[in-house]
């Protein structure tokens, strides 16, 4: 399923990204989500798809998926409505 | 939670961690120290005579490349990624700030926070004082523009 | 036992250790670069327990090893708490040590522990700034240390936490310890993965 390009209301491309930038900007879009959106963020730091699920476990209506794709991982987050 | 999740667990692993820091220590009466371990580089091998310190963290942390490798290897996340140029100027400076930081008094994160404050070194807590102000500095220059 | 004579087996093992350290470092995603960033932007949970567990744990393990030692028959002089690093200029050099080394790591995004992590990681970004310490280290050491040498500021001392108290440093790491552990049950992972949507 190759979550093609308009689903999303916004689409960060964070490969390339010295940590802490990664976890910083998919925390503070999370917090811009509002009630049904939903973002992607396209990673490549380890540490990053370690940290944020923990990161975001405090908001109660954030659901979070991470899928490894070749070079990079594809983290999908939505708000629920 | 089942033994195979515990494992996995990041407050396991720094346990893991912490405890293979003071057996070191106990083995053989030396403590890990970070950056100042990197002054072979520039010729300073440490006080003569005694086995210095410098050349035995330096080896530490070339152990600690290694387990990175391992580690990555062992979850898959190794990728060997070239570094793109725009992100170089600021590698670049950053490198030459943690040299000097390094340099002006030992007490980086690794001195400070994993060996110097559990020894209730009062440096490290100068230390970490000067890197909670240094990093906010830097991250409210930086990150503040970068998220909006 | 002891091995502080023989320097080559002393490194030998000391390269193990960290081959040690790297690997659960790598596994648990410590950086604390990344922990700073997670703290100014208000969510620093994840950093403070993996920092307690690590501080709990060593200064437990730094305090009893002069009594491990003892019990053990060995030399307790060799372990115990000691002072690492000196505090030059009265704290003024430390805390201005530690302003250029924090500016430094959220620049590229790499503590000295994030730097060789990441390297083990592939990223060859930070190969560039492991050999940009060099400049940095060049800088200090030839150009202000010499300079500082003569001055009267230059006041080297070392000290710890307890003897700066006078107090018995038991008490000490035993307060902190219990402090720490309070800490960690208030910033500990209530939710357990109720994240996979």
């Amino acid at each position: 399923m190759d979550s093609d390009h308009a689903l999303f209301d916004y689409d960060l491309d964070l490969t390339g990204k010295v940590c802490p930038y990664p976890v910083v900007s998919i925390v503070q879009q999370t917090d811009r989500l509002e009630k049904g959106q939903s973002a992607r963020f396209l990673v490549d730091d380890p540490l990053a798809i370690k940290s944020a699920p923990e990161e975001l476990e405090e908001y109660g209506d954030i659901a979070m998926t991470i899928e490894k794709k070749g070079s990079y991982w594809e983290i999908i987050v939505r708000r629920s409505a | 939670m089942k033994l195979k999740e515990f494992i996995k667990k990041p407050t396991f692993l720094v346990g893991c961690f912490a405890v293979l820091n003071v057996a070191m220590y106990l083995l053989i009466q030396k403590f890990w120290i970070g950056g100042s371990s990197f002054l072979p580089m520039v010729g300073k091998l440490g006080k003569p005579g005694a086995p210095n310190a410098f050349l035995f963290a330096f080896l530490v942390n070339m152990g600690v490349i290694l387990g990175a490798f391992l580690g990555a290897t062992v979850s898959k996340e190794f990728r060997l990624r070239a570094p793109r140029l725009k992100s170089i100027p600021k590698a670049v400076l950053g490198g030459i700030l943690i040299g000097m930081g390094v340099t002006v008094c030992p007490g980086t994160c690794t001195t400070a926070f994993v060996t110097g404050m559990p020894m209730l070194s009062v440096s490290s807590f100068l230390s970490a004082a000067g890197i909670f102000i240094g990093g906010y500095i830097t991250y409210k220059l930086t990150m503040g523009r970068c998220s909006r | 036992m002891n091995l502080s004579e023989k320097f080559p087996l002393l490194c030998a093992i000391g390269i193990l250790f960290g081959v040690g350290f790297g690997f659960f470092v790598q596994r648990a995603g410590l950086c604390f670069a990344h922990g700073l960033g997670e703290i100014f932007i208000g969510r620093g949970k994840r950093i403070l327990r993996l920092f307690l567990v690590i501080f709990i744990l060593t200064s437990i393990g730094f305090l009893l090893s002069g009594y491990i030692y003892e019990w053990l028959g060995l030399d307790s002089t060799k372990v115990g708490l000691k002072p690492i690093g000196q505090i030059r200029g009265y704290g003024f050099y430390n805390v201005l040590s530690g302003i250029l080394f924090g500016a430094g790591i959220l620049l590229n995004g790499g503590c000295i522990l994030g730097t060789l992590r990441q390297i083990g990681e592939g990223n060859l970004l930070f190969l560039v700034v492991f050999v940009s310490f060099i400049p940095g280290m060049a800088v200090v050491v030839y150009g202000l240390n010499p300079w500082l040498e003569g001055r009267k500021a230059d006041v080297i001392q070392n000290a710890l936490l307890p003897g700066l108290a006078g107090v018995q440093a038991a008490y000490v790491t035993g307060v902190l310890v219990v402090l720490g552990w309070i800490w960690f049950y208030f910033v500990r992972r209530k939710t357990n993965g109720s994240l996979k949507g």
